[in-house]
């Protein structure tokens, strides 16, 4: 029941508090508006990154503090805002709407709700430029954050407090992979953020509907800016993004953020810098947009235990053209992160799905931060891959080829395919030891070549409803004993037993050459 | 603009008299302007909103009603 007295009351003594006194406040006029852009004649006290009012209700950041006026530019409102109209200063800086709220919901850079979902009733704000953690405040990074993609977490992995880039042309599936990542966080207690910087509306509505059906937007908060929205808008969407992170990191969770795309957070920033009539530099960007990056990056971090533990990792993505990885943003964005995961297209259209480039992709952090059993298992793996990759380029130039070397690149070819993943199809540590222990051993000379996908999405299966007993006997933060890596090489072995029996034709085929194989490790022996 | 700068810009909810007319000239004298340009907007609801230079003083019924719609 509300009592109606009590808030009455409430708002009267509210009332006979404010001071209703003729209140003298500075205020500028409007000298020239266009493309956004204010020039602003008064307005003494103003500080810079400061929220300006313009009369009419709209709201401009102030941005250049000149001699004699003040630079700014429109959140919204550019064709209603005319020369002479007041502006007033609001003495505070851009703040975000913060708070376990947001959870769920899909925001505008500035924390108001655009998903039609009802108002955020939310007091708490933070300002949405924040300094970085200081040195001593900060951890080491040592706990994994598991993406679920093979290929990334046996060779690449990511540490909680990372940032790690994702890096590729367009259509190469930089944005599945974030989006993978996130729906692979449930139930792990991490909170994901995804900030959409000047993307197509229609497809953040489609990344926005996978997340819902996959039940992963209890635990996610979509900040978006689509391509219509003011520069400005898309300018701060990271930024706010981040605000909302390290609220929650600084109550010691572990939040992951994503940033789609910081090419595109650029190419605002640079836009808005020109029509400031700011000098330019390279490729027109501004001679701070190292800067403009490196200040967002550096606040993702793994706080030491003293200050609570909490950890934001951050994977902001780049889109390169044709590939350049050596242009002016990708070569920004790749030194200050912790590494990079190197999307190809050439690799995308051959079928390897998700195309990460092995070779270029590095992770400088996540090394210590990995699983014991992963790292124990998938040490070998980059080098054999190169060694594969090598012969394979190598065998392009001749067909005769010793028994050997086709051994080595018919599991090579296996291997490969083995990092083959589907979209949506989340590994969990355990299935991933499995499929690296049985990639690595004898087992996969009896697999046909082409069967190998199929093979470990059956096998996966076939453990999980079988063995479920001997997928739990797994502790991924121990070593893989001698004992136990037997028992999962059996288990698998009985699957393939019967599914390649009931292969017919190119079952035989694949008995024959395994006999070679047979053949040679005896000679070797 | 200098023009627009120098004269202090007065709304007032409706016309003045003598007196007051007054006041107002003396109070904007004193804060450096040549003269006042007057002018009528009955939305103000009442009181008085003076621009000089790069303040307002807001004493009008609206004003006070946004403010303290502002702190509630």
């Amino acid at each position: 029941m509300i009592d109606v007295n009590a808030i009455g009351k409430n708002l009267r003594e509210k009332i006979a508090n404010i001071n209703v006194a003729a209140d003298k406040r500075p205020c500028g006029r409007i000298l020239y508006s266009g493309d956004g852009v204010l020039k602003i004649a008064g307005l003494r006290d103003v500080k810079y990154n400061e929220l300006l009012e313009i009369e009419g209700g709209y709201r401009a950041l102030a941005l250049n503090l000149e001699q004699d006026s003040v630079g700014a530019v429109l959140f919204e409102g550019d064709d209603k805002v005319s020369y002479g109209n007041l502006a007033f200063s609001t003495g505070e800086t851009v703040h975000m709407r913060v708070g376990e709220e947001l959870l769920g919901r899909v925001v505008d850079p500035l924390g108001e709700p655009l998903d039609g979902m009802g108002a955020l009733t939310t007091e708490k704000m933070r300002p949405v430029e924040f300094p970085a953690p200081a040195i001593m405040d900060r951890g080491k990074v040592n706990k994994p954050l598991q993406t679920g993609i093979l290929a990334i977490d046996s060779m690449i992995p990511i540490g909680r407090g990372q940032r790690e880039l994702i890096i590729g042309d367009r259509q190469t599936g930089k944005t599945a992979i974030a989006v993978d990542t996130i729906l692979n966080q449930k139930g792990e207690d991490v909170i994901c953020i995804y900030v959409s910087i000047g993307q197509k509306a229609s497809s953040l509505a489609k990344i926005v509907s996978t997340l819902r059906e996959n039940g992963a937007m209890g635990y996610t908060c979509v900040v978006c800016s689509t391509a219509d929205d003011a520069v400005p808008l898309q300018y701060l969407a990271p930024y706010s993004g981040c605000a909302l992170a390290e609220y929650f990191m600084y109550q010691g969770k572990d939040v992951l953020i994503v940033y789609d795309d910081l090419s595109k957070h650029a190419v605002a920033y640079r836009t808005m810098s020109l029509l400031l009539k700011r000098p330019s530099g390279r490729e027109a960007y501004p001679g701070d947009v190292f800067y403009l990056h490196s200040r967002l990056l550096e606040r993702a971090a793994k706080l030491s235990e003293e200050k609570g533990g909490g950890s934001i990792t951050a994977l902001p993505i780049v889109e390169t053209l044709a590939g350049d990885i050596s242009a002016y943003i990708p070569t920004n964005v790749i030194s200050i992160t912790d590494g990079q995961i190197y999307l190809e297209s050439e690799l995308f259209n051959s079928g390897v799905r998700p195309a990460v480039n092995v070779g270029l992709s590095v992770s400088r952090v996540g090394g210590s931060a990995q699983c014991k059993a992963i790292r124990q298992i998938s040490g070998q793996l980059r080098v054999s891959l190169a060694q594969y990759r090598e012969l394979a380029i190598f065998m392009q130039f001749g067909s005769d080829l010793d028994a050997e070397t086709q051994k080595t690149l018919s599991r090579g070819m296996k291997m490969t395919d083995t990092l083959k993943q589907r979209q949506y199809l989340n590994y969990s540590v355990r299935e991933m030891i499995v499929l690296l222990l049985v990639s690595g051993s004898d087992l996969v000379d009896k697999i046909p070549e082409k069967k190998m996908i199929t093979y470990n999405e059956g096998l996966l299966d076939y453990l999980r409803t079988n063995r479920a007993d001997l997928l739990a006997e797994i502790d991924p933060n121990a070593g893989i004993s001698e004992e136990l890596r037997k028992k999962v090489l059996d288990a698998a072995e009985q699957y393939v037993n019967v599914t390649v029996g009931d292969d017919g034709v190119q079952d035989e085929e694949e008995h024959a050459e395994e006999g070679q194989g047979e053949e040679e490790n005896f000679a070797k022996a | 603009m200098k023009e627009a700068l120098n004269n202090a810009k007065v709304v007032l909810a409706m016309k003045a008299d003598g007196e007051t007319i007054d006041k107002i000239e003396a109070f904007v004298r004193a804060r450096g302007c040549d003269g006042a340009r007057y002018k009528i907007d009955p939305s103000i609801g009442g009181g008085i909103i003076i621009y000089i230079g790069d303040k307002v003083y807001d004493g009008s019924v609206k004003g006070r009603l946004a403010s303290v719609k502002r702190s509630v």
